[in-house]
């Protein structure tokens, strides 16, 4: 839910609870305020009476065209004591010239003259139509609160929309954001405290994971690099060892096989530091190299080096895909791409490659399921099947593939593991 | 033929030394820049290992300060950092050859071997094995003078066994190095065995006074008869 729906529709339910106590208050003020009133002239009105009934004056016709009514009845004593002697009330009253019951305010009074009889005096003047004003309350409450509805979504929209500009832009330039990529810095000005914080807390807390980030590159880098000479020396001493005549079949496997375990080691040491390098982007010559040339020179090795799994290739080229890339990176793709074609295969199983003027697409049959198409480009992930991967072959396809703006895609299809490479639409 | 070794790992010049010794080559150190400095400049070397990153000073310095003083050097580079800058630095600062690590010694020799070779233009780009003649420009292989016919790769997996003669070459090894690094330990290796029969075949038809020995499954020694 957007920030804006959300002020809004608080800022109006405060506003329907708000209106709704203050209609209440209202209402009873207005009430309240014209009863005294009204109760001042019956008041008056029924003093006249009473003076002149005590002084037995003629009284007055019933009604003055004013609407105003008074009964007065002689009342016995015990009635007069059991009843208040002023009351005031809300009652329904007929009114002879109209015909008609209206609503009215009625004075109850009871006095005696002085002679001792008791008299109950009853004036009533017509009243407002509370019904009348409950609705009309009512009426202009609902509007103020549509208009205040109005006002509330009109000033939101332009408040909001103005002060929420400066989060607008972090989190734009927070969704553009990637470690280790140069990003623009952030230029967000804003006179307002929380943002100001809340641009100093963001580009502090992704200061420290660039820095942990250019560490960790850091260390990758020099763990491979410090690594090398030590490398070397077990081979050395392996290779010297090798070349004793007097070894037996058994202590020559055994060399051979630690030297190829240390090979292995030195392949994925090499890899790190490719990808390290491919990371500070170190590698600046570049010329435009067709990938189907590269392929058809490194394929034939390929072929010859995997016949005995007697898997078929076709090539279809309907179009050449030119790449702007270092060469050397170029056969590397390529290489580890065939590779990952050839290793994950089955016997006789078959690869197709296919490419065109924008893209290339290297398939081929292999375990009949799909793979997982966030793992494969991670580190050292391998499928449990082959342990002959090191499992960086992907990884550095996808970074080659990231410094020369290509995107690589997987996907599974009619039981082909088929991987595509193409331009970036960015 | 002497060499100097210039490599602040101590062991790792042992090694190389005692390699290079056992292949009757005379071999002097340098453990950094300073002695390294003193040695080159005084002395004369046939050849240079040079590791370029030195505690006290960057080897690339001293091909520097060799072309200041106009002095000719044989410069193999051992780098640790197989960096693309480093080797295209090197070679233009007047090093022979750049070979990062880890590297294998026989390839360290095969790379010795060939830059004395060239650098004492006896030769030209010819290696001789018994009544073997390889031309390295023009990748052909000689037998009494006549020419052998042979295919690319076996033409490769001869002179890579030619140029470690005596020793033991595994196959993964000669398959790297023929094929392309891609191959795995895991891989089946039948394709060098037919290129090997291929070549044993012709060797022996046109007479070659060599020969490919295969050491138990593991790999090949190519030895004089």
């Amino acid at each position: 839910m957007k920030l804006f729906k959300v002020v809004t529709l608080r800022i109006s339910l405060l506003a329907i609870i708000i209106l709704t106590f203050w209609s209440i208050f209202f209402y009873h003020t207005i009430i309240n305020e014209v009863n005294d009133e009204v109760d001042d002239a019956l008041e008056d009105y029924a003093e006249t009476i009473v003076r002149r009934t005590v002084s037995n004056i003629p009284l007055p016709s019933s009604s003055i065209g004013s609407n105003n009514q008074f009964f007065i009845k002689e009342v016995s004593e015990e009635y007069a004591h059991s009843k208040e002697h002023i009351k005031y009330e809300d009652r329904e009253v007929y009114i002879d010239e109209k015909n008609e019951f209206e609503p009215a305010r009625v004075l109850t009074y009871i006095f005696n003259n002085d002679e001792g009889n008791y008299f109950e005096l009853e004036v009533s003047t017509p009243h407002i139509d509370k019904t009348d004003l409950k609705e009309a309350i009512f009426f202009w409450i609902v509007f103020l609160f549509i208009v205040l509805f109005i006002s509330i979504l009109l000033m939101n929209l332009w408040t909001i929309h103005r002060s929420t500009k400066p989060l607008k832009k972090l989190l734009e330039w927070l969704n553009n954001y990637r470690v280790g990529e140069n990003t623009p810095p952030l230029n967000n000005n804003t006179k307002i405290y929380e943002f100001q914080t809340l641009n100093n807390v963001v580009q502090e807390s992704l200061n420290r994971t660039e820095e942990a980030y250019k560490q960790q590159k850091l260390f990758i880098g020099n763990a491979s690099h410090e690594m090398q000479t030590p490398l070397t020396v077990c081979n050395s001493r392996l290779e010297i060892l090798l070349n004793d005549p007097n070894l037996t079949e058994s202590q020559l496997e055994q060399i051979i096989k630690t030297r190829q375990t240390i090979e292995r080691l030195s392949k994925m040491n090499r890899s790190l530091l490719l990808l390290t390098k491919l990371d500070n982007k170190q590698f600046t010559d570049s010329s435009k190299i067709s990938l189907n040339k590269v392929i058809e020179r490194i394929l034939p090795d390929y072929q010859m080096v995997y016949s005995s799994k007697e898997i078929s290739v076709t090539t279809s080229y309907k179009g050449s895909f030119i790449v702007d890339m270092n060469p050397s990176l170029s056969e590397n793709l390529i290489s580890n791409m065939l590779k990952n074609a050839y290793v994950h295969n089955i016997n006789g199983g078959e690869i197709n490659i296919i490419s065109d003027n924008d893209f290339i697409t290297f398939e081929n049959t292999g375990d009949a399921k799909p793979l997982d198409k966030e793992l494969i480009f991670k580190y050292f992930y391998h499928d449990n099947t082959s342990n002959q991967s090191i499992g960086l072959g992907l990884p550095v396809v996808k970074s080659i593939c990231k410094n020369y703006n290509l995107d690589i895609s997987y996907k599974y299809h009619n039981g082909k593991h088929s991987f595509t490479i193409k331009n970036s639409k960015s | 033929m002497k060499i100097l070794v210039i490599e602040d790992n101590k062991e790792l010049s042992d090694l190389i030394v005692q390699f290079l010794k056992s292949e009757h080559y005379i071999v002097e150190t340098a453990y950094n820049y300073s002695s390294a400095y003193d040695k080159v400049f005084v002395y004369n070397y046939d050849c240079i290992l040079l590791d370029i990153m030195l505690p006290d000073g960057n080897g690339l310095d001293l091909l520097k300060e060799a072309i200041n003083k106009g002095i000719d050097m044989n410069v193999i580079i051992l780098s640790a950092k197989d960096s693309v800058e480093d080797k295209v630095t090197g070679l233009q600062l007047g090093a022979d050859d750049y070979l990062p690590k880890p590297f294998h010694l026989s390839e360290l020799h095969a790379r010795i071997k060939s830059l004395l070779r060239r650098a004492n233009h006896q030769t030209g780009n010819q290696i001789r094995i018994s009544n073997i003649v390889v031309d390295t420009d023009k990748l052909s292989i000689y037998v009494d003078n006549n020419l052998l016919d042979l295919s690319r790769k076996e033409y490769d997996i001869l002179l890579f066994l030619i140029n470690r003669q005596n020793h033991l070459v595994e196959k993964q090894t000669l398959a790297e190095a023929v094929w392309g690094d891609f191959i795995d330990q895991s891989d089946k290796f039948d394709f060098i065995y037919a290129q090997i029969k291929n070549l044993r075949k012709k060797l022996k038809d046109s007479g070659a006074q060599i020969e490919i020995k295969t050491i138990y499954g593991f790999g090949y020694k190519l030895i004089t008869l």
